[in-house]
């Protein structure tokens, strides 16, 4: 039996006291700063692209605060280890917020994405005084922007839905595959791409069918000879994947070794560590689509990927962070104040700035950002290639958000 | 139809032989020592890392000699001062100490080569395609890694069952005490074989590493697997190993390759599920859904039927 009495009187003080000073602290500190909450998986499979987000928000914070921050007020990044479980983010968001932060920033999961979305929704109904915003870095489920909309969501990166528009306008346009395999993580990312491929497919690329749909379970696969021997036996000569990581490399080494010569579209498989893994893999033959390509012709800023590299080791690959925060500072700078409610009231109403992409803008809608999407083909074409190898993505078409942006599918409940 | 139909079988055959080559030295283990290495897996992950490491320096072909032998010394070393000292505490303490023993070479693993997969390839003079099944190209590192692991069932078997060192080893399985009595140091021959099954998947890592990926979650992903083999197979028996491993990975290997349900399969005999059928979601599963399972389904089949498994004595 544990002693309780006597665990009181030996520990309590000391605990009291350190309690005390943290509550000091922490008012101290956010008078002076406005915290920000990044969830995201920061250990596990999930981390090198976790870490990533946290270099780039970090550059992104410093910027804006060697800028004179956000409404003067200067941005602190508190990263908090998600570990892709959508419980523990959960966790992580109550404890975030029970410490006074009112903006979260998560990413690299929808299903996180969806967990976290209904766990603020909750929180700012019985909370309307001191509600939480959710930043939404590169979730890509629409259906968090659709049937699980939310006023206090803003999302930055596009939508499967819009990535599917602007991939089908290039396919049909490229007119080199005629006969499409969709190969996609058995989750709702990869129910997303299927749908939303299928629905779009007679509107959009006419003579272009799906000869073959197959859903992989993400991080389990060892070896992807046998999908493709099966995508050769469908008579593909194009893959459209939602697969990334480990899982990408892995679909593009058994393809290259079974001299499979089809292109390979991908949604998601461009991100940090792939041109490492992937060397001359897939050359001139995978196709990103992305609201973003490193070292694109189209769009893309050489010196602030310099800057990146030089401080935060780590190639520029996220854009949406520089938007998405472009877009937030503006709505801010509109509010006069840093406080949420007034922040998502104008976002609310459409907010639209500068950024480096050019002009970018949030759809009230639905709270998401507007911004062009790009086309690149991995290729050693390149003004300079990504992670110290000779690749990057060459920018082969670029389309604008009022061109292949769907109307919102979110019926939005608006506070008050 | 046929050129998927051969295609997977030769699939199926790698990746059967790779399974053979992780869970030969699982069982050789278990049958010597009585210890189920939950480490075996991390042992063929640091193959696959050493040899990236040393290929980098020096090239692959003499990777595939030092790689294996540095897994095999890193065995010996942990028999010889760790699990020798945990053994007179029983097999409970045994199985958390190889428990321990894979965490840490997961987390040692993380930190020195980080968490991205390394660029680990295929020797340029073994990177070109054999031949052609139909139309779809055969790399020859597949056809290496077959007759790598052949070579190896081979090796090992003559090894057991033609030299003096097998024999001894044999005998040390089943009479211990009596091997002892006869002049023969066991704890050492205990060392020898832990070393030479952490080599053995030191050697599937060294082979597999370049072909699929040189991660850090690579040994999680075979670690339940390799179980199943060792058990379908029947503890302790290598000619059980090797039908275990053929068996689940054309099998598996197959299912991968098609695509049907159960919903598809009643059809056709005229008996029709719909939506509203109580557990359609498992009955209206893809056979290709269903090949990550498989494995399981049929260890717990033997488990219930044949506890022994295929070739295994009844312990």
């Amino acid at each position: 039996m544990i002693d309780f009495k006597d665990f009181r009187a030996r520990f309590s003080p000391s605990l009291l006291g350190l309690s005390l000073s943290l509550a000091f602290a922490l008012t101290a500190q956010a008078a002076e700063t406005l915290r920000v909450a990044q969830i995201d998986p920061l250990s596990g499979p999930l981390a090198p692209i976790g870490e990533s987000s946290t270099k780039h928000l970090q550059a992104k914070f410093n910027d804006i605060n060697n800028a004179g921050g956000m409404n003067g007020q200067k941005l602190e990044l508190v990263a908090m280890d998600s570990e892709g479980n959508p419980e523990k983010a959960q966790v992580l968001l109550r404890q975030a917020v029970e410490s006074g932060i009112r903006y979260v920033i998560q990413g690299t999961s929808s299903a996180v994405g969806a967990a976290l979305g209904d766990a603020v929704d909750k929180y700012n109904r019985r909370n309307p005084e001191t509600p939480v915003m959710l930043l939404d870095h590169t979730n890509t489920d629409p259906a968090l922007t659709g049937e699980l909309c939310s006023y206090w969501r803003f999302s930055f990166s596009p939508r499967v839905t819009t990535r599917t528009e602007a991939l089908l306008r290039y396919i049909s346009t490229d007119g080199r595959a005629k006969k499409l395999f969709l190969i996609t993580p058995d989750y709702s990312l990869g129910r997303a791409i299927e749908s939303s491929v299928q629905a779009a497919l007679p509107r959009l690329a006419k003579g272009v069918e799906v000869v073959g749909v197959e859903r992989v379970p993400l991080g389990k696969v060892r070896d992807y000879a046998p999908y493709i021997a099966k995508i050769r036996a469908s008579g593909a000569d194009g893959v459209v994947t939602g697969l990334f990581g480990g899982d990408a490399v892995g679909l593009m080494k058994a393809a290259n070794e079974s001299g499979w010569t089809g292109f390979v579209y991908a949604y998601t498989a461009g991100g940090v560590g792939l041109p490492t893994a992937l060397g001359a893999l897939g050359k001139e033959r995978l196709v990103w689509v992305n609201d973003f390509m490193p070292n694109g012709e189209l769009a893309g800023d050489m010196k602030y990927n310099d800057e990146m590299l030089a401080k935060q080791k780590v190639d520029f690959y996220q854009m949406q962070m520089i938007y998405g925060f472009d877009l937030l500072a503006e709505a801010a700078r509109r509010a006069k104040s840093n406080d949420v409610a007034k922040v998502a009231k104008q976002l609310d109403s459409g907010v639209t700035t500068r950024s480096m992409l050019g002009e970018v803008s949030v759809r009230g809608d639905d709270h998401q950002a507007v911004t062009p999407i790009f086309i690149g083909v991995y290729s050693d074409k390149v003004k300079r290639g990504l992670e110290n190898t000779p690749y990057s993505y060459r920018t082969v078409a670029r389309y604008e958000a009022k061109d292949i942006l769907p109307a919102s599918t979110c019926k939005m409940k608006r506070p008050g | 139809m046929a050129e998927l139909l051969s295609v997977s079988a030769l699939n199926g055959l790698v990746y059967g032989l790779l399974l053979f080559m992780l869970s030969s030295g699982m069982t050789l283990i278990f049958s010597m020592m009585g210890v189920l290495n939950f480490a075996h897996a991390s042992f063929y992950m640091l193959g696959a890392y050493f040899a990236y490491q040393i290929s980098t320096a020096i090239g692959f072909w003499p990777a595939l000699l030092i790689a294996p032998l540095a897994v095999a010394l890193l065995g010996v070393g942990i028999e010889r001062w760790g699990l020798r000292r945990v053994h007179q505490h029983g097999h409970v303490a045994e199985l958390l100490f190889t428990f321990g023993v894979a965490l840490i070479i997961q987390e040692l693993v993380q930190i020195v080569w980080g968490r991205l997969a390394k660029p680990y390839l295929v020797p340029e003079s073994l990177s070109f395609t054999a031949f052609h099944l139909f139309s779809t190209g055969v790399p020859a590192y597949r056809l290496f890694m077959m007759v790598i692991a052949v070579a190896m069932f081979v090796g090992l078997y003559l090894v057991l069952v033609r030299t003096r060192t097998g024999i001894i080893i044999q005998a040390a399985v089943t009479h211990p005490q009596m091997v002892g009595m006869l002049g023969h140091d066991v704890p050492r021959i205990y060392s020898l074989v832990f070393g030479l099954g952490c080599g053995m998947a030191g050697l599937a890592g060294v082979i597999a590493g370049n072909t699929f990926s040189t991660a850090p979650d690579m040994a999680a992903l075979l670690g339940g697997i390799v179980f199943v083999v060792v058990i379908v197979g029947g503890l302790g028996s290598l000619t059980g190993a090797l039908v275990a491993s053929l068996l689940i990975g054309v099998l598996q290997t197959f299912l991968l390759a098609t695509s049907f349900s159960a919903v598809d399969l009643l059809a056709s005999v005229g008996w029709t599920l719909g939506p509203d059928t109580p557990l359609y979601e498992l009955w209206s599963m893809k056979s290709s859904h269903a090949a990550p399972l498989l494995p399981y389904v049929l260890m717990v089949l033997m488990l219930a039927w044949r506890p022994q498994g295929l070739f295994g004595r009844r312990l």
